[in-house]
């Protein structure tokens, strides 16, 4: 704990002294930043694009980990189904999803729903990959197992290869976290978004309000922590056998 | 009276880049209902493959298995893996590691933990049912591996190396605890071993298998009354059994 404060004063100290000798318009000191942290914290506006932005990644990657887990089952139960899709997946899957965003617009306008597609359709991508990983890592003794005891095939989802493929599920989700974040960022910044955090920072630069520009960077990466620390916890309670040689 | 009659078993291995691998050719087999039988023989003589394809868990070419008079495919067949770690499922509270195949479908959740409960209890197994397996001992997951392939009575009961990786007074414990569970509700038992000992001690009747393609060497029956212990492996009787066990095998496998 006390290195970590080290660690955390450390860094402030480096910004501080770096600020010094940098216009203020590229590196505001973190003194400024906090100041103007602590006066934004007066307005509900603040609070509103934190939830906002917050509201809308959980929800995308909600959905997306859903459908990436149902699409990865499938296409990891039937090999002809995954052979026939292989080239087209991997082809989306090269695309950055923000360069898709024009036609994300026609489908889906300018509204919440664009911006909480846009995190599903990053998290359901890394999803799929990862539950297919965790489909080729199940023990073929388990297989043979449900094979043995008759299990039918919904059985066997439940019993044998969900869980087999969980550990693998969960890291995909992780990741996705991070991808989430950065699309969610992007499409408040270009999507006609008029709250959120993205479209904080965007407006703040265009008006050179550096210091709330570092404002809304600091909270960015607060919320992916804080976000990443909740899955870890949870990650722990549900995959509770993960790291016991089982 | 015969309970698993295996008659003109063939069965291929056919390698994309390997030659074709005949393991059965015309394989027939008889087997006593409710006796133990060893199978021993050397590597890669077939023994799996035959537990394999009893278990239906492979596909062979020509034949017929039979359990009962039935086809082998619709019986109640256990197996026992020597991977009893990987054969559970760590996800599932010991309890439901059984429950999870006890065979009957109608019963509810509470009956079958009071089922099993009391299964045990009966055959004194003592396990902590609500813990996981990966918070139990090794000696406790390979009960509960054996307790889950018993407690559904199986007609024939498979068991692919089962104490390959334990060390020699465990595996001795493990043979009476075997024992014992067959005792109370005696069944066909298919014992592949590469442990002459372990099979004369264990087996009414030890198969030697000879190789490529698999064939019955020979078949010596193990008139050792039961049950039997540890104590038993000084007795002449045993080394008779042994000595005529151990000659065979040797011949069969030509090492030397």
């Amino acid at each position: 704990m006390k290195l970590r404060v080290l660690g955390i004063l450390i860094i402030f100290l480096a910004w501080e002294l770096l600020s010094l000798f940098v216009d203020r318009l590229f590196l505001p000191s973190p003194l400024s930043v906090i100041n103007k942290l602590l006066e934004l914290a007066h307005t509900s506006e603040l609070y509103n694009d934190i939830w906002v932005t917050f509201e809308r990644t959980a929800i995308g990657l909600s959905v997306g980990a859903a459908i990436g887990v149902v699409a990865g089952t499938l296409l990891g139960s039937f090999r002809s189904l995954y052979k026939t899709l292989q080239l087209p997946m991997d082809f989306v899957r090269s695309i950055p999803a923000t360069a898709l965003f024009p036609l994300f617009i026609v489908l889906f306008g300018l509204g919440d729903t664009v911006k909480i597609f846009v995190a599903a359709w990053a998290t359901c991508l890394i999803v799929i990959i990862n539950t297919l990983y965790g489909f080729q890592n199940i023990s073929h003794t388990r297989r043979l197992i449900a094979k043995l005891k008759k299990f039918s095939f919904c059985k066997t989802v439940r019993l044998i290869i969900l869980p087999s493929a969980l550990p693998f599920i969960a890291a995909g989700i992780r990741v996705s976290l991070a991808f989430a974040l950065i699309v969610e960022l992007v499409a408040e910044m270009f999507l006609g978004s008029q709250n959120g955090l993205g479209h904080r920072i965007f407006a703040a630069s265009s008006i050179l309000e550096m210091e709330e520009v570092y404002v809304g960077i600091l909270l960015i990466g607060l919320l992916g922590y804080v976000l990443n620390s909740a899955m870890l916890f949870a990650e722990r309670k549900i995959i509770h056998w993960s790291g016991h040689g089982a | 009276m015969s309970s698993l009659t295996i008659t003109n078993l063939t069965k291929t291995y056919v390698g994309a880049n390997t030659p074709r691998h005949v393991v059965f050719d015309n394989f027939s087999l008889e087997i006593k209902r409710d006796t133990i039988v060893a199978v021993v023989g050397a590597n890669g003589c077939g023994k799996t493959t035959l537990l394999n394809c009893v278990a239906g868990l492979i596909q062979y070419e020509h034949g017929n298995i039979e359990i009962d008079g039935r086809n082998s495919c619709d019986a109640n067949t256990g197996f026992v893996f020597q991977n009893y770690r990987e054969s559970l499922l760590p996800w599932l509270k010991n309890i439901n590691n059984i429950a999870c195949v006890l065979d009957q479908p109608t019963a509810s959740k509470l009956e079958k933990c009071n089922y099993i409960k009391h299964w045990a209890s009966e055959r004194d197994i003592v396990l902590p049912w609500e813990s996981y397996p990966y918070q139990c001992s090794g000696g406790q997951q390979q009960l509960l591996a054996l307790a889950r392939e018993f407690i559904n009575q199986p007609k024939l009961l498979l068991m692919d190396e089962p104490f390959a990786a334990l060390d020699y007074e465990k595996r001795l414990a493990w043979r009476q605890q075997i024992e014992t569970l067959w005792a109370r509700h005696p069944t066909t038992v298919i014992l592949v071993s590469h442990d002459i000992e372990e099979a004369v001690y264990l087996a009414d009747e030890v198969i030697v298998f000879g190789s490529q393609p698999a064939r019955i060497f020979s078949r010596h029956t193990i008139d050792i009354p039961r049950p039997r212990a540890p104590a038993m492996l000084q007795g002449e009787l045993f080394f008779q059994h042994h000595r005529v066990v151990l000659q065979s095998f040797l011949q069969a496998t030509s090492i030397i």
